[in-house]
């Protein structure tokens, strides 16, 4: 017997599908957008776009336009991302090497020691984490962390550990790559760290047992079988988490010191910092004055490049964790 | 004589009877008035049951009758459910294994315990094996080497995997893995192996297999085997303990029991007139 | 038997661990409650009613929060409408196509949203020519909110179980009635709960709207286009870095409420949750 559907399911299928069709449209839309609308930038700036540290307009007072590759520039006019990929690369790498252990010790928490009534209550709390909206994490880093780290963490890390490379040196006013990277590392534990738990949580109770029944102690058992059993979902959570840290705008817009963009690689961890996307804030409104539109087309391609840079973590985490950030975000770690 | 003197017991004066049950072989643990609450609802009570050195103890009875929480007391996993609560004495050696100061890593480094389904660790089969010698300080290869040779032949496997030490436990068929997760409990020389059903998820080679290796292993070890299989407590069993509700029914013998039992209850129970 | 050699070394690691695993998260929570305090403390010489009769430069903030209302309001709108739908199609028509948006949509919740603010930026106000507009600042958050919602719906949806769906078709339903009648309004829910979210995110959001909603000293004109709009995460971002004591306040009281706001959209989802998973 064939199963026909009735005309007016085809519709309304027809009519979901439509509807759905819109996320594609977005993305595509966007990708495309960026694509198309950087393509003059990225035959003007070339290769010299990832290796440039100077992000310059050129001379407004110029008569005659220049013109490189088939595409309009001002005179002067030069367009590299180093100093910006660089505070991005940096402050994600701080954040990271905080939030991977550290979210692993919350889960661990959550999940082994924490007595059952205190359990729901953190898992909440740390979902909570997540929810802070990035300027408010923002405005607390500008006036709790920036103080601190200017007046005490800077300098004692200086004195003691200023033998390491890039933790000695000038320590600044407490804006900058380790703020940065601590506001960051906070902002991205919750995710990493409700991925990781749910793992945790559905470790196979008989191995565990076992491991204990052998004489492990508590940490025996938690380092041989429940991080072994977790580690493609730590692996895939930390991307995520990276994907986030990568794309973070307000929080390090506000407490990495860059405002306006700035001007030189970070020297050590206390110099401020620009990421491609505090820039794409930072340097729209001057980019929309060039007459030839060759800097709007060229934040064009620093969208661009931050999409595909967490496009790839994100489809690299996907790989690990089924379900994606989406999950991770709306579930909130809730074990079901 | 043996003398089998038990029908369920209101005290722990009776189980000083137990002592004189299979009184060829001497004592290796001994509860004494052993209860244990799950919350409100007490799901052992008042068992008092003397497991002797070198002998395979049978403990059966139909399912909830708290066989494996009994089992679970005497290596102290029972310390990991929450509302647990134990009263009672359990020796080993003389020591009270269930006094809150005796500590737990120890007992189960002398204690081991092989589960329901066979639990292998995500790691090959050597590491596996090496797992608790490894955890107890045993680091130097050659050593490693042969304690996980010797397990392994212990437990009826090393034919079979001596080729393929290095692959994944999970790689190994379930009967096999059950008994490679026995290697690994004998790996650190434990004195007293308790058994959970250990059959219970195999099929019947597999299940032979580990019902031939457990005879063989009481030269060297105190076995404790949970079961809720009548004819497999028959066929390997020296002693039985019969659990119904919490409480002991009767314990001695296994034949004698099995041929002759003394209460009305293991009688319906052997016989499968069970209501 | 009761002891063995380097076993107080074992014992000391594992409660330095415990230890560690306790601290980190103690570590991870103090900001948390220090963040409450902070935004609370810092606004509290602010509170009044001005904050509710005057605009930001009066030293009130009225205009922001009619402003995100709006924005909120407008783009959950879009979100919903589009999400819920998408949500149907993934859980009940799925095929080849489902798994490309069901992948796409994972993509988009990955998008920085100063990437939509960019692409909002161009497209919407400058190309289409809608200026600053809450038209603009509104389809950039949809562009945000639209996986989460379209993704929680699915998973609601999948929740059903089917001898509902059956015994709706045994009475001869179409599966357009039985989606529309039974499922949706069993997973109504779960699907609010992700709606919910999904609001939070569009409040807390800041990146997308600079260039798209601009910012606006008045109330919302209720014009679509050219005419910018005010919000509160824009008077947290900006009104810290200005010179006065007063506009720092305005700052925090922003932030005071964006909190309120998220904590109780927070503990309302948690809530359905619980109970939703129970019944």
């Amino acid at each position: 017997m064939r199963k026909r559907e009735s005309p007016r399911d085809r519709a309304y299928g027809l009519a979901v599908a439509i509807v759905a069709a819109s996320i594609p449209v977005f993305v595509f839309g966007i990708l495309l957008f960026l694509i198309e609308y950087s393509l003059p930038a990225i035959k003007f700036n070339g290769l010299g776009f990832f290796t440039g540290t100077s992000w310059n307009l050129g001379d407004f007072n110029a008569v005659k336009f220049i013109t490189k590759n088939g595409v309009e520039g001002l005179p002067g006019a030069s367009f590299g991302i180093l100093i910006f990929l660089a505070g991005t690369l940096a402050s994600s790498t701080i954040a990271l090497l905080i939030a991977i252990p550290t979210s692993i010790a919350v889960a661990l928490f959550t999940v082994e020691d924490a007595p059952r009534r205190v359990r729901e209550p953190l898992i909440a709390l740390v979902d909570l984490l997540a929810g802070v909206p990035s300027v408010v994490y923002g405005l607390w880093g500008l006036v709790v962390l920036v103080p601190l780290m200017e007046r005490t963490v800077a300098p004692d890390l200086a004195s003691t550990l200023g033998f390491i490379p890039f933790f000695g040196g000038a320590t600044g006013a407490g804006y900058g790559l380790l703020t940065s990277g601590l506001v960051l590392a906070l902002m991205v534990t919750p995710i990493v760290s409700s991925t990781v738990r749910e793992s945790f949580a559905k470790t196979p109770p008989d191995v565990k047992e076992a491991a204990l029944a052998l004489g492990c102690t508590k940490w025996e058992m938690e380092r041989k079988v429940v991080l072994p059993y977790s580690k493609t979902t730590i692996a895939g959570a930390s991307l995520l988490g990276l994907g986030r840290a990568f794309g973070e705008t307000m929080a390090v817009l506000m407490v990495g010191g860059g405002a306006g963009a700035v001007a030189y690689l970070p020297s050590n961890v206390y110099s401020p910092i620009s990421t491609m996307a505090t820039v794409i804030v930072s340097l729209l409104d001057s980019a929309v004055t060039d007459p030839t539109k060759l800097a709007l087309y060229s934040l064009a391609e620093v969208a661009l490049v931050l999409f595909l840079i967490t496009l790839s973590a994100n489809m690299l985490a996907r790989l690990f964790v089924h379900g994606g950030i989406a999950k991770a975000l709306v579930s909130g770690g809730r074990e079901n | 004589m043996v003398e089998v003197l038990t029908t369920r017991t209101e005290s722990a004066q009776k189980a000083v009877m137990h002592l004189q049950a299979d009184s060829q072989a001497e004592s290796k643990v001994a509860l004494k008035g052993l209860s244990v609450w799950y919350g409100m609802s007490k799901v052992v009570d008042d068992v008092s049951i003397d497991f002797r050195r070198n002998r395979v103890t049978a403990v059966m009875g139909p399912s909830g009758c708290g066989k494996t929480t009994l089992l679970k007391t005497l290596n102290r996993m029972i310390d990991l459910v929450p509302d647990a609560r134990v009263e009672g004495e359990a020796y080993m050696d003389g020591q009270n294994i269930l006094d809150p100061q005796f500590d737990v890593t120890i007992l189960r480094r002398h204690v081991g315990m092989v589960f329901q389904k066979p639990n292998p660790f995500p790691m090959s089969i050597y590491d596996n094996v090496a797992f608790g010698p490894r955890i107890h300080g045993m680091k130097k290869k050659g050593e490693l080497d042969r304690v996980v040779e010797e397990s392994l032949v212990g437990a009826g496997l090393y034919g079979e995997v001596k080729d393929k030490l290095g692959k994944p436990a999970s790689s190994l068929s379930g009967g096999q893995q059950q008994r490679m997760c026995i290697a690994r409990a004998i790996a650190i020389k434990p004195e007293v192996l308790l058994l959970d059903e250990p059959t219970s998820a195999l099929d019947p080679s597999g299940s032979l297999k580990v019902e031939q290796l457990i005879t063989t292993l009481k030269e060297n070890y105190t076995l404790v085997l949970v079961t809720h299989n009548m004819q497999q407590a028959a066929r390997i069993s020296d002693n039985t303990a019969f659990l119904y509700e919490g409480r002991l029914v009767e314990y001695g013998e296994t034949g004698q029991m099995f041929e002759n039992p003394k209460e009305e209850l293991t009688e319906k129970y052997i016989t499968g007139k069970f209501g | 038997m009761n002891s063995e050699k380097g076993l107080g070394a074992r014992k000391a690691k594992d409660w330095t661990m415990r230890g560690v695993a306790l601290a980190l998260t103690l570590v991870i929570l103090i900001p948390l409650f220090d963040i409450i305090y902070v935004v609370a403390v810092n606004s509290a010489p602010a509170l009044s009613l001005t904050i509710l009769t005057k605009t930001t430069a009066d030293g009130g903030l009225i205009n922001a929060i009619a402003g995100s209302v709006f924005l909120v309001c407008f783009s959950s709108l879009l979100a919903i409408l589009l999400g819920v739908f998408s949500g149907v199609y993934l859980a009940e028509f799925g095929g080849r196509f489902a798994s490309v948006v069901r992948l796409l949509a994972d993509v988009l919740t990955g998008v920085p949203s100063i990437v939509v603010g960019y692409f909002g930026f161009i497209v919407f106000v400058l190309d289409f020519g809608w200026g600053f507009s809450a038209l603009a600042a509104a389809l950039a958050l949809t562009i945000i909110m639209l996986p989460y919602v379209t993704r929680t719906t699915e998973f609601a949806l999948r929740k059903v179980p089917s001898d509902m769906k059956e015994g709706s078709f045994a009475l001869g339903a179409t599966r357009s009635t039985t989606v529309n009648r039974i499922s949706l309004r069993y997973a109504a829910p779960g699907i609010l709960t992700g709606v919910l979210i999904a609001v939070s995110i569009s409040l807390g959001e800041t990146a997308p709207l600079i260039y798209t909603a601009d910012f606006s000293n008045y109330l919302p004109s209720g014009a679509l286009t050219h005419s910018p709009v005010g919000y509160l995460t824009y008077v947290t971002w900006a009104y810290i870095s200005e010179p006065f004591a007063s506009a720092h306040q305005q700052a925090f009281v922003a932030s005071l409420i964006l909190m309120l706001l998220v904590l109780s959209i927070g503990l309302c989802a948690r809530f359905m949750v619980a109970r939703w998973w129970k019944s």
